[in-house]
């Protein structure tokens, strides 16, 4: 399988800080989908309960939320080869992403809540367009292979 | 959009409600509702398009040529709407400017049943590590691959030594280990479809993707 684990960095970090004492790690194996390629000014990785500065090499994983501050955009590159980014006052949601880098299938759903976004779609929508869609709070989108831009507002 | 500025400064430091973010998103931009889509042309004009609905039943809005553009009306319809190129850069510049930069593919060919690089991929390797090289947040994938000739077992061996050999390159040169991530997937994926126990040199390949 094609794909980049999080679990060395995370466990790297637990022995490095013995006195951060976390909660065993969730049973799901923490597999990234994305690699944070862009960040300027304010970016921050929503991950369940936690919030923190996202910065160019991080990795990002399904269900995870990017916020944008009002100086703030990121870019990401995914495994499927799409790439998405946001621009200033922005919160993006990654809901859920399948990509079997074997068979180049999958499907990929993310929501944009508010701000402006720009995709470049990748693998997953060359072998089966349709199988990416963007939610705003007002509509859906279905993406057969394009390279497109969404703007909403929080409703 | 001048008057609100000089009015938005007349009363700075006195209102926490008129913060300028706030105030650029509550005006949609050049008449435009706040709501919009819109279609670019691809790298080479090629559009693929995309299908827009207000939910999961409504009939779609399709868009498929370049800058075609929909909104959410007033009335929570969806219509389509006209853009310019300079609507397009007021309103998207700053997402359009975060966009990383496009994955690059490389095919790179192996002599017959080794992993050795044919002569032409071998000079052809120095564009690949340069263009590792402009991207500050790297990740490579290579895919080693043969043709259909031979036992499939040792077809996925020959793979996964020529994946290992173009890694080996790669990190020579100076790209981290964490960077790469390397597989042979035998004959199970030819770039040009044979019958079983068909050489062809076109299939004897590792492909690196740079992301």
């Amino acid at each position: 399988m094609l794909v980049w684990t999080v679990e060395a960095l995370a466990l790297a970090c637990l022995s490095a800080d013995p006195a951060r004492a976390e909660p065993a790690a969730p049973p799901s194996v923490a597999v990234s989908i994305g690699q944070v390629k862009t960040a300027r000014g304010q970016v921050f990785l929503v991950r369940g309960t936690e919030r923190r500065p996202l910065q160019a090499g991080d990795l990002v994983q399904e269900h995870d939320v990017i916020e944008t501050g009002p100086d703030g955009g990121v870019g990401v590159t995914f495994t499927d080869n799409s790439l998405i980014s946001a621009g200033p006052q922005s919160r993006l949601s990654l809901d859920s992403y399948r990509f079997d880098s074997m068979a180049f299938s999958g499907s990929f759903l993310a929501s944009l809540l508010r701000g402006t976004m720009a995709v470049i779609s990748g693998d997953i929508t060359r072998r089966t367009p349709g199988a990416m869609k963007i939610r705003t709070p007002r509509a859906i989108l279905g993406v057969r292979g394009t390279e497109f831009l969404v703007r909403t507002e929080e409703p | 959009m001048r008057r609100p500025l000089a009015l938005l400064l007349l009363i700075a430091g006195c209102s926490e409600v008129l913060r300028p973010d706030l105030y650029t998103a509550a005006l949609p931009q050049s008449g435009l509702r706040p709501d919009l889509f819109v279609v670019l042309p691809g790298p080479k004009g090629h559009v693929g398009g995309i299908t827009i609905a207000e939910n999961d039943t409504a009939p779609p809005v399709e868009l498929s040529t370049a800058l075609a553009a929909a909104q959410v009306g007033r009335q929570g319809r969806l219509e389509r709407v006209a853009i310019t190129q300079e609507q397009v850069d007021e309103i998207f510049g700053d997402a359009l400017s975060g966009l990383p930069k496009r994955p690059q593919h490389f095919i790179l060919h192996f002599q017959d049943g080794t992993d050795t690089l044919t002569e032409e991929s071998a000079s052809r390797l120095p564009e690949v590590l340069a263009e590792i090289k402009t991207r500050p947040q790297v990740q490579v994938e290579v895919i080693g691959h043969t043709d259909r000739r031979g036992a499939h077992e040792l077809n996925v061996e020959l793979s996964k030594r020529r994946a290992e050999a173009v890694r080996q390159h790669l990190i020579r040169d100076g790209l981290p280990e964490s960077a790469i991530i390397s597989i042979g997937r035998g004959e199970l994926d030819p770039l040009v479809p044979t019958e079983d126990d068909i050489s062809d040199h076109r299939n004897r390949r590792v492909e690196v993707t740079v992301r």
